[in-house]
């Protein structure tokens, strides 16, 4: 690992401006493209939102810590809230849902929408969630020749 | 963010600029609504200032969609800019939507 570091942002939507900002700096110190950054920028402002609608039930008092991990070839980005306990396997039912119906039609109802979007752009996404410590999401994405290299080196093992 | 309306009885331009999100979301969906309500028949979007929109704007304008769509008027979005063209097309909102490059084509098309 090349560089980590912590922010802790109120539950507040207008904090997020502040969020995309700090995490499309730290993408392009890993070396991400325009568009790399624009998504993966947009797929933790999804989760933050998620989380202060979802978990805060938008209430502006609670705090989100995003613990930030550069690496060579990839980004690592840990939200991490102490609101109410989400359903993760509801979520990526949910997500898989939207994904099927956009796939076979278009969107009628938005709802799910931000779960689909950052399942689409992330490599990795995993939820821990509890009762007593809230809820800890997890998303990696690699940069693009890094993961090319990680599909070949998995089809030849 | 601002919102921004020029309507006639019938069509209006709703011009948006800056970042489209939770936050800001709200003041382009009471732009929206408050022009569904009158039944504005032809209601275009313009987001040549937008260089961001997260799912909250997305779903802001599936809503004005609908609207719209119940009482039979058109729901345009004109400029889309390359990061916002890629939420579209991620969410699939490029099937959905009538997209058009200008405000100018956006009005003209019937």
């Amino acid at each position: 690992m090349k560089e980590s570091f912590d922010i802790k942002v109120p539950s507040n939507p207008r904090m997020m401006q502040l969020v995309r900002k700090t995490i499309a700096q730290a993408c392009q110190m890993v070396g991400f493209s325009d568009r790399e950054i624009h998504a993966v920028t947009l797929a933790v402002d999804e989760g933050c939102t998620n989380i202060i609608r979802h978990c805060y039930r938008n209430s502006k008092t609670g705090h989100i810590v995003l613990r930030v991990r550069l690496y060579n070839d990839k980004i690592e980005i840990v939200l991490r809230d102490f609101g109410d306990e989400i359903d993760v396997e509801k979520l990526r039912e949910c997500a898989e849902k939207r994904k099927r119906e956009l796939e076979l039609s278009g969107p009628v109802n938005p709802g799910g929408l931000g779960v689909m979007l950052i399942h689409s752009i992330m490599d990795r996404v995993h939820y821990r969630t509890s009762q007593d410590s809230g809820t800890v999401l997890r998303l990696v994405k690699y940069l693009s020749s890094a993961r090319e290299k990680k599909i070949a080196s998995n089809g030849r093992a | 963010m601002q919102v921004m309306v020029e309507h006639d009885k019938h069509a209006a331009v709703i011009s948006v600029s800056g970042d489209v999100d939770l936050y800001s979301s709200p003041e382009m969906r009471k732009a929206i609504t408050q022009l569904s309500r009158e039944k504005v028949p032809l209601i275009v979007i313009s987001l040549k200032e937008v260089d961001y929109m997260d799912s909250s704007g997305v779903a802001t304008l599936v809503e004005g969609l609908q609207l719209t769509g119940s009482y039979n008027g058109s729901f345009r979005i004109a400029c889309l800019k390359p990061g916002v063209r890629e939420v579209f097309e991620l969410a699939r909102l490029d099937r959905v939507f009538e997209v058009f490059e200008t405000e100018e084509e956006a009005l003209k098309t019937s």
